[in-house]
């Protein structure tokens, strides 16, 4: 009854029942605010420039629309959200706008800028310690790659997630699938954030345990003044968003893990 | 062959037993795995990515937990739609959410908002991506699940068992045999 077969599926059986427990209490810990955050995120948002003009989605296109382009301001402390299960922050700034001309009615979200902030790499991540026990053989090599470490040693004395923008353009234009944006009244600028954790659940700035690490400071939601889409300048359609025509986007594709 | 056979036959009660074993282990996990499914109210409530689009947030290979419960889906949320037509679910993040138009009295109650998704790692949306004509998601059509939960690592035993066919016999096969074989 002892034989290798059954020592190997053993051992296996144990690793792979002890990783999922570490998993799953790293899940359940980073949920509990320990050690307790300092500050929490804080956000500040502002509209510097809204334009509005005609064009087509992209070159070939046949279709005209309406697309705004909205400069904005943004200062934001974020720091907080760097816990020890940090992988990534993902900030976003959205332009919510009622649907009805009269500045009544459903929102409308349209993300208009985006960064992905990733966790600065310590003493204990990947990359440092393969580098520390697995060092490579190459010596040619050697140079480039210390120098490469001294530039991540110095980024690492910078603080994760503190953002600061002056007259930010946006990184993309929206526009209505009705074709028209301009003159759209009561519209906000809005800051958010989703962050992803090496292992466990993902947490947005509203929603899920939002509490604990979701809650903005008071007064500093980072959200604008009302703000109204201005009339459309200009009758050219000059603009247009895709220079090179349509782009097929990589499809990111996944895969139920038990088909039945 | 019916030799090797033979100290199993004069044991049936215990052959059986094992071969009951056996059953247990497979309807067990078939339960539980229809069991999460019935609580995500999502087909498919683990999925596996399989491309690189959404980097570095997922990359190939990392386990993801599904829920479908709520009637919208917010921008920043990232969700897993099914296009029509094609057959393997894409994994991107919401990024625009189009009220539906009319106000108060004659607003359409059954019409929900129009998504736009993007993956993170992509330049472009993914209106190349939807099917012909459309251009954009509807949340009760077309979703199967927003991201809640996230595993690095584990799926790639999975993309390994469909990469090759084989691996999948093989194992299944061990599988028996180990349960079957097993004495006590």
């Amino acid at each position: 009854m002892h034989n290798a077969l059954n020592r190997l599926q053993a051992t296996f059986g144990f690793f792979t029942s002890c990783a999922f427990t570490l998993a799953l209490i790293i899940a359940v810990l980073s949920l509990i605010p320990i050690p307790a955050s300092t500050s929490s995120p804080s956000a500040s948002v502002a509209v510097r420039n809204v334009q509005v003009v005609k064009g087509r989605p992209h070159y070939y296109s046949p279709k005209r629309e309406e697309y705004a382009q909205i400069r904005f301001d943004l200062n934001a402390d974020l720091s907080s959200l760097f816990t020890w299960n940090t992988k990534q922050l993902f900030v976003y700034v959205t332009a919510n706008y009622p649907n009805g001309k009269d500045g009544q009615g459903d929102l409308s979200e349209t993300v208009i800028w985006d960064t992905i902030i990733p966790a600065t790499s310590t003493p204990y991540s990947w990359q440092n310690l393969k580098q520390k026990y697995f060092p490579e053989k190459k010596k040619s090599n050697s140079k480039s790659r210390r120098d490469s470490n001294a530039k991540t040693k110095t980024t690492d004395l910078v603080k994760p997630g503190v953002l600061s923008l002056k007259n930010q353009k946006p990184k993309y234009q929206i526009t209505d699938p009705s074709g028209v944006i301009s003159e759209r009244s009561n519209a906000t600028l809005q800051v958010s954030w989703n962050l992803q954790p090496w292992v466990g659940s993902l947490v947005w700035d509203q929603g899920y345990l939002g509490q604990r690490i979701g809650k903005w400071n008071a007064g500093k939601a980072g959200r604008s003044e009302p703000f109204d889409f201005p009339p459309l300048k200009g009758t050219k359609t000059d603009t247009v968003k895709d220079k090179e025509g349509p782009r097929t986007p990589e499809a990111g594709s996944a895969s139920p893990v038990i088909e039945i | 062959m019916l030799s090797s056979l033979a100290p199993y036959l004069s044991n049936p009660r215990q052959t059986l037993a094992q071969v009951l074993n056996f059953a247990l282990v497979l309807s067990t996990a078939f339960m539980l795995w229809k069991s999460l499914s019935v609580i995500a109210d999502s087909p498919s409530p683990i999925v596996v990515v399989l491309s690189g689009s959404m980097e570095p947030a997922f990359q190939r290979g990392d386990l993801l937990f599904l829920w479908n419960r709520d009637k919208t889906a917010e921008v920043g949320e990232i969700v897993v739609y099914n296009v029509k037509g094609k057959d393997i679910p894409i994994v991107h993040r919401v990024v625009r959410s189009y009220a539906p138009l009319g106000v108060g009295a004659d607003a359409d109650a059954s019409a929900s908002p129009k998504l736009l998704t993007k993956g993170d790692n992509n330049v472009a949306d993914d209106t190349e991506l939807y099917a012909r004509g459309q251009s954009y998601l509807d949340r009760k059509e077309d979703i199967v699940g927003s991201v809640r939960g996230y595993v690095p690592a584990v799926g790639y035993v999975t993309i390994m068992l469909s990469e090759h066919p084989w691996l999948k016999t093989v194992m299944l096969g061990i599988m028996g045999l180990m349960v079957i074989l097993q004495r006590e």
